[in-house]
């Protein structure tokens, strides 16, 4: 007779058992064993415990002791009964083949539809950061789309042209005319007939957003094995998880999809009412001081040497020193920054660092100069203003990393860039991803496993700090080289070691 | 990848063949039973037996596919495990102690247990981070969060049932 427990006390076994890895009582109500199955779904979130010293060893010993022992016995009744379950579950069946057939010839027939898309990585371990997640919101007709970020940015394409609107500044930014890689969300039909295409099984059903779906898992040849969820009423694909790489899993589900959906006309049009283009905005490339002066209608200041760019506007002139950005322009308005933003003084005023940004007034202009964090960044912020004073903890925020990794050329990176923009390594938009694939590509830097990986919080959408907690690094720095916006692939520059 | 000529020279016996064929395969089907299981104790013994089973049946069943093999197999025997200790549990024959749908199907969308968890209110947030997913002793969270061990029982508690709830 087991002793009766109150159920807080009988959860918190439970718990404690599972903490110490080691089999668990079953729950005495079905009640507590609904609580079980909650923990140990929450538990999935946790990277898997190895399992004991020798544990091969011993599993060698016992498997291949038992296996010469029982050479040629007859099958038990549960091994003939789990048999049955494998063939069924592995041989091909017509059935099984219409699934994925049903999904592509749906997928055909959805060219207009509304949706809420969401992306979401997740990583082993309980960083703060192991679970990230973008919602977007999607509209497709044809082969024109539209997609939404947080109400801020749309990003529109219609087959010849493409731009994006900035929505608080009423601004229309033109963009290169070639489409976007996101997985699922812009074209159906694409990964539904990739799933026709290559081996393909039914492996369950899952409810995915409320709604029934068939699992589907697709494995390419020569490829890892990938899943995709199909609707059971409405036959589309709904779900897509990439493989499990490096401890991340990144997956794209449609929360809401409404097939044959309305879509506003205006949503396509080039320059609503009341936005004005950036296109004559850009700025030019000038080679000399003069040249800068004669274009943004004041002379900069240059630090010490003439930068490898420089790009001058009226009223504006950015200068690119290595890693760090130089921004000088005729300033229009007090300069004003948030009081927990000021970390020192420069020029008289105060010094305003936001992320590897600093930024303060000097004369008439307005003086910023970003970069990653590092001594050559507050080194050409004191070459402008040589009476920069920053707090003690300022000071260290900035430190050089260790190594400096050289960047690839130009031409390279924009090799890369129209890689993934054709929806091949995609893990280049993901600093985190971009440093794991970095160090295990080094012996003398490779993490050991279950390593866990933060993307520092003084990370901006220009510049990643990714922290590791064990292994030889302990830092690495990212930056986006090419485009600073979610499509820009990221490259490293630097690393601390531990 | 497993090399369909060596699944079939461990079925005619070679001995060789036999460890290498476990050497090879071994951590992926701990992995997919730790994921099932959540204690390594359960998926050490789980493992071993599913081996046990499929290398015996071998000669029979070599061409299907070994991993899909060992993973059915690992499979039916949780299943069967369960199906035991819910016998042994049972307080009375009226109660169910496990529902009928299929135990191993806890291991829900990770995604949505993430999301969950952000729904629940600070504290039992807490609670679930400290207890579950950092695995600290019931003392210690009592400790950091400032409450009594009692307290965290109770609040855990609610946070599973809480969670559960979001998550049905």
């Amino acid at each position: 007779m087991t002793e009766r427990q109150s159920p807080e006390l009988e959860l918190d076994r439970f718990i404690d058992d599972l903490n110490r890895e080691e089999q668990p009582e079953p729950p005495s109500s079905p009640e507590m064993a609904g609580l079980f199955r909650t923990v140990r779904a929450v538990r999935s979130l946790r990277t898997q415990a190895e399992p004991s010293s020798g544990f091969e060893e011993r599993l060698l010993h016992r498997a291949g002791r038992k296996w010469l022992l029982r050479w040629g016995a007859l099958l038990e009744a549960g091994l003939v009964a789990a048999l049955v379950v494998v063939m069924a579950l592995l041989l091909p069946r017509a059935a099984r083949r219409d699934e994925a057939a049903a999904m592509a010839q749906a997928a055909a027939r959805a060219t207009r539809y509304h949706a809420q898309y969401l992306v979401s990585i997740m990583r082993d371990g309980t960083a703060a950061d192991a679970y990230e997640e973008e919602i977007l919101h999607v509209w497709v007709d044809g082969n024109r789309y539209a997609y939404e970020k947080e109400r801020a940015y749309r990003t529109v394409y219609t087959g010849e042209l493409k731009w994006q609107l900035r929505i608080g500044e009423r601004l229309v930014v033109p963009l290169p005319a070639v489409r976007d890689r996101l997985p699922l969300a812009l074209n159906l039909r694409e990964e539904a007939e990739k799933a026709v295409r290559h081996p393909h099984r039914l492996i369950g059903h899952e409810r995915v957003w409320g709604r029934e779906a068939a699992v589907i898992e697709v494995t390419p040849p020569g490829e890892e094995a990938y899943r995709i969820w199909m609707d059971q009423e409405s036959r589309l694909p709904i779900k897509l998880a990439l493989p499990k790489r490096d401890g991340v899993q990144i997956t794209y589900t449609f929360m809401k999809l409404e097939p044959d959906a309305a879509i506003d006309p205006a949503l396509f049009t080039y320059r609503p009412e009341g936005y004005r283009e950036a296109s004559h905005d850009l700025g030019q490339v000038v080679f000399t001081e003069a040249e800068a002066e004669a274009v943004a209608g004041f002379a900069p200041r240059v630090a010490g040497h003439l930068p490898r760019n420089m790009i001058a506007r009226p009223g504006q002139v950015h200068m690119v020193y290595g890693d760090a950005i130089v921004t000088q322009a005729l300033a229009t308005s007090p300069f004003a920054p948030a009081q927990q933003n000021v970390v020192g003084t420069a020029a008289g005023g105060p010094v305003e660092q936001v992320g590897y940004r600093l930024r303060w007034r000097q004369g008439n202009l307005e003086m910023a100069v970003e970069g990653i964090g590092g001594g050559r960044l507050v080194g050409l912020a004191r070459r402008l203003a040589p009476d920069l004073t920053m707090t003690p903890e300022a000071e260290a925020f900035f430190q050089r990393p260790e190594v400096t990794v050289p960047v690839s050329p130009d031409d390279e990176l924009g090799r890369l860039q129209a890689q993934v923009d054709q929806g091949h390594e995609t893990w280049r938009l993901d600093p985190v991803l971009t440093a794991m694939e970095f160090l295990s590509s080094r012996p003398d830097l490779r993490p050991p496993s279950g390593v866990q990986v933060t993307r520092a919080a003084e990370s901006t959408e220009h510049l990643a700090v990714v922290s590791l907690d064990r292994g030889p690094v302990q830092r690495v720095y990212l930056r986006r080289l090419l485009r600073q916006n979610p499509t820009g692939i990221w490259t490293i520059v630097g690393y601390d070691r531990r | 990848m497993i090399e369909e000529s060596l699944v079939a020279r461990a079925a005619r016996g070679d001995r060789q063949a036999v460890e290498q064929l476990c050497r090879q395969s071994w951590r992926q089907l701990y992995a997919f039973v730790y994921q099932k299981v959540q204690n390594r104790e359960e998926a050490e013994d789980v493992t071993q037996e599913t081996y046990i089973r499929v290398l015996r049946a071998l000669p029979r069943y070599g061409s299907i596919p070994f991993h899909g093999l060992l993973r059915t197999v690992a499979l039916n025997l949780i299943r069967d495990r369960w199906r035991k200790t819910r016998g042994i549990r049972r307080l009375t024959p009226e109660v169910e102690v496990f529902p009928t749908s299929d135990p191993t199907d806890h291991v829900a969308d990770r995604d949505l247990v993430a999301r969950a968890l952000n729904l629940l209110p600070q504290d039992q947030r807490q609670v679930i981070e400290l207890r579950i997913l950092q695995g600290l002793s019931t003392a210690e969270t009592a400790r950091r969060m400032g409450r009594t061990e009692a307290a965290v029982r109770t609040l855990q508690y609610r946070a599973v049932q809480a969670l559960r709830e979001v998550l049905s």
